[in-house]
């Protein structure tokens, strides 16, 4: 009697509101292609507008970013953005840093079509790209996580529906980046964003944020200095409006590269630019502030915690299994992650196999993902920053199981964290700015060090492969980074090391002169060498680096030079 | 340049007072921000007809504490992509309660028209390249609006949510 | 060769389609084509721009965007871009073969070995 019933996770649901709004930006965007096509506006200015919809034109086509607001779907979403990928695109797409997913090969005279079939699944491109709000980010385990205050993604949603289309907001000096995290261990890396969230709790008991602002990556990366550091949630919105306007009015727009609010921030200095964002602030509207409560506790319903059920916390045939099976012990270290609810785990899906395109996911590994999540996961599917896919909420007895059904797909290489975990950029492959590949540099590494047990040893390490100086692929906060530039018309490789993008956030240092793409992948396996035989006992590689600075790295790879 | 109040074309009755012209004897006339002073000195107390042309780096706290005596507020966009006008009208509009006409001038476009509009500009500028019902019909290009105070008429808005209750998620499909 | 100079290389006219936003090229009849090597070769920059000036009209009546020339030499009868941003839009993405621009994809190495 028992009929299947696809699950639905507890996330955002759209009402009416929510999906006239967006079958209204659908039909908006398909009229500015309309009007594009029969030239009633020129590229020129309908560039601007396609990218607002997130379509841009790349090295080969047109691509369109897809949201995933903050990383969070269903696998009901997910399978869609499979069918998306097979009638639209080549059958693949790419998971991106901002938790979004990008498809390479779309044309303008469907793209309105495949934004109608992502609204019929309460999902759209609004504002991946352009000089607007972009997606808000945060930790892909929130309200998973063992180590969280609480979760972060209502307040995500509410900043979601601030920021879209926002009327005063939309035509910035430059993108704008947001990225919240509820839980101190800073997985969302917020001090490498425009603005920076931190939840903290108060001796009673209530929730306030710490405001960073000016982070970032690109040409200048900077770490973001804190404004605030208790701003009561009820005076969230009223307080990004204050700095919005700020940057909107003041920010540079004299050179392109130097329109980033970061760059505000450094030029007036964080207490110029903050006493500028109170005094704003101080003549804000209080009328909405009430509104802004009940919305935000509407929005906090929706995130109610599934039904979880009581569960033991020690399950014994996963301990048998981890005894027993070295690839699964190694797998449930790398790939799995403490959950908040005993009997429940955390469970990573790679997207990173020895010797693959960092990120990339057939649509049938959607699918397989959304069975999974289907089965074992409340129905409920993250995008991380890092590129790879999560269930959040796998009772732990099933791990053995799911474990096995990733291993069929390919997506349970055990290198979560790892130096086979790669986030790369899509480099000269693929975009129209890059100034060297990415893609095969992070093939040839993943692939040199394809021996789990070797990445093991090795332990936590963060490689972030970027094409170019806009720094996609966060090389700067990379524990080792990799740039490629293009140097008289050669790919050219420089490495960085010691970045991080957690709660102790630093930007990599350049090592020394680069390397040939023939060389790149040698001189990094040099780098590890190294840390292996200077390490401590215990010591991950970010620490060494701390320790002993760049020394032995460099003597390794340029002595005798 | 045509200009359209209230969704339709109307009689520009302001001119613009030009570098080196005098503000004596004149009335509906539009002064450059740098000018305003000077021009106020000599403005009678009680008389109107005055407005400002503001250039978009300009800092509005300067006309703070002239508002009350001008009529119009120009703005400006040297090209659609840059909006800093969009902020300078929000705060006279919403933060100075200017009552008076803002208009904007300059490069914008009709799918920018609901967001000046929604900004507090109820007066615009515009060129002969699109026709009066193109620049209308942008008004609502998208009838819906998350920002609840910035919603002009004919926008929808969220209905006001039960204070911690949510209605029975529907389902997909 | 030795009367070749600097400025009188060969080039080819590319552009991409407004539509389908695919890389083509412009062919000896005035028609875009979407493999570099149906397209017309143009001796000096000269009348690649005259050709270019040509393919502008395009532009305008909206059937392609980003009209430009690409500096070319012949690879055992193949057209092939001079440098590796040009060669990879050309035939790429060097990483995934069964993907790419022209039927025979390429080598890596044929883009790395310039």
């Amino acid at each position: 009697m028992n009929m299947h019933v696809t699950p639905e996770p507890n996330m955002y649901r759209y009402d009416e509101f929510d999906r006239k709004f967006v079958d209204a930006r659908v039909e908006q965007f398909r009229d500015q292609v309309a009007r594009r096509l029969d030239g009633t506006i020129t590229e020129d200015e309908f560039k601007p507008m396609r990218l607002m919809n997130g379509l841009y034109h790349q090295l080969h086509a047109y691509m369109l970013r897809v949201a995933v607001p903050y990383g969070t779907m269903s696998a009901r979403q997910l399978n869609v953005l499979a069918d998306i990928a097979d009638k639209y695109d080549r059958g693949y797409g790419h998971w991106t840093t901002r938790q979004n997913i990008q498809y390479n090969w779309v044309r303008l005279e469907e793209t309105a079509d495949i934004l109608d079939m992502l609204a019929g699944v309460e999902m759209h491109a609004i504002q991946t790209s352009g000089n607007c709000i972009r997606n808000t980010t945060t930790d892909p385990y929130a309200g998973a996580a063992a180590d969280e205050l609480a979760d972060p993604r209502p307040v995500c949603e509410l900043i979601r529906q601030w920021s879209s289309l926002h009327p005063e907001f939309t035509y910035l000096p430059r993108k704008f980046k947001i990225a919240v995290t509820g839980s101190p261990n800073d997985r969302a890396a917020v001090k490498v964003h425009d603005i920076g969230l931190r939840m903290h709790l108060n001796e009673a008991g209530e929730r306030g944020w710490e405001v960073l602002v000016g982070g970032g990556q690109g040409r200048t990366p900077m770490v973001a200095v804190t404004v605030r550091d208790w701003l009561p949630e009820a005076d969230l919105l009223p307080y990004l409006t204050a700095i919005m306007r700020v940057y909107n009015l003041v920010g540079r727009r004299d050179n392109k590269y130097k329109a980033r609010i970061k760059i505000l921030v450094h030029e007036m200095g964080a207490e110029a630019f903050s006493a500028a964002v109170e005094r704003e602030f101080a003549e804000a509207s209080r009328e909405t502030l009430e509104v802004d409560a009940r919305e935000l506790a509407r929005i906090s319903s929706y995130f109610a915690a599934p039904a979880f059920e009581t569960l033991p916390a020690f399950v014994p045939e996963i301990e048998e299994r981890k005894l027993a099976d070295r690839g699964f012990r190694q797998w449930l270290t790398a790939n799995t992650v403490a959950h908040k609810v005993p009997g429940y785990t955390i469970v990573n899906a790679s997207f990173k196999p020895a010797g693959g395109i960092p990120g990339d996911a057939t649509s049938e590994q959607m699918r397989g993902v959304a069975r999974l999540a289907e089965r074992y996961s409340f129905g409920e599917v993250r995008v991380t920053h890092a590129q790879n896919l999560t269930m959040p909420h796998v009772r732990t007895r099933d791990l053995i199981e799911v474990w096995q059904q990733l291993r069929d797909q390919g997506l349970a290489e055990a290198n979560i964290g790892l130096i086979g975990d790669i986030i790369s950029c899509p480099g000269l492959d693929y975009c129209a700015l890059a100034t060297a590949r990415s893609i095969p540099v992070a093939q040839e590494i993943s692939a040199r060090f394809a021996d789990i047990r070797k990445q093991h040893d090795v332990g936590p390490l963060k490689l972030n492969i970027s094409g170019c100086i806009n720094a996609c692929g966060h090389h700067h906060v990379g524990h080792i980074g990799i740039l490629g530039v293009d140097k008289k018309g050669k790919e050219f490789y420089q490495i960085t090391l010691g970045g991080s993008s957690t709660e102790n956030s630093s930007i990599g240092k350049i090592l020394g002169p680069g390397f040939g793409a023939d060389e790149i992948a040698g001189a990094i396996e040099t780098v590890v060498e190294t840390y292996l035989n200077v390490r401590e006992q215990g010591e991950e590689f970010l620490q060494t680096y701390r320790r002993l600075g760049a020394a032995p790295f460099k003597e390794a790879l340029y002595a005798g030079n | 340049m045509p200009v359209i109040e209230n969704n339709a074309f109307v009689d520009d009755v302001w001119s613009n007072l030009h570098e080196g012209d005098s503000a004596r004897d004149r009335s509906m006339i539009i002064v450059p921000l740098a000018r305003l002073e000077e021009v106020l000195a000599g403005w009678p107390e009680d008389h109107r007809g005055l407005g400002v042309d503001v250039p978009n780096d300009a800092d509005i706290a300067v006309l703070t504490p002239h508002l009350a005596r001008l009529d119009i507020v120009t703005l400006n966009f040297p090209g659609f992509a840059d909006g800093r006008a969009f902020s300078q009208a929000r705060s006279i509009r919403h933060t100075e309660h200017f009552t008076g006409t803002i208009r904007a001038r300059g490069g914008f476009l009709p799918d920018q028209y609901g967001f000046l509009l929604q900004s507090g500009v109820d007066s615009f500028e515009v060129s002969d390249r699109f026709s009066l019902a193109e620049w209308v019909r942008h008004a609502g290009s998208v009838p819906a609006t998350y920002q609840r105070d910035y919603a002009t008429g004919g926008l929808a808005t969220r209905p006001f949510a039960e204070a911690g209750s949510r209605r029975e998620q529907p389902s997909f499909g | 060769m030795n009367d070749k100079t600097e400025d009188c290389s060969e080039y080819v006219v590319t552009a991409n389609e407004v539509l389908s936003g695919d890389t083509v090229f412009r062919n000896l009849q005035d028609k875009w084509v979407r493999g570099i090597d149906d397209a017309a070769v143009l001796k000096c920059q000269d009348s690649g721009f005259v050709a270019l000036g040509d393919a502008q009209k395009d532009e305008h009546a909206n059937i392609v965007m980003g009209a430009y020339l690409v500096e070319v030499s012949r690879e055992s009868g193949a057209i092939r871009p001079v440098h590796i941003r040009e060669r990879i839009r050309a035939l790429g993405p060097t990483v995934r073969a069964d993907l790419a621009q022209v039927a025979q994809g390429f080598s890596t190495s044929e883009v790395v070995d310039l």
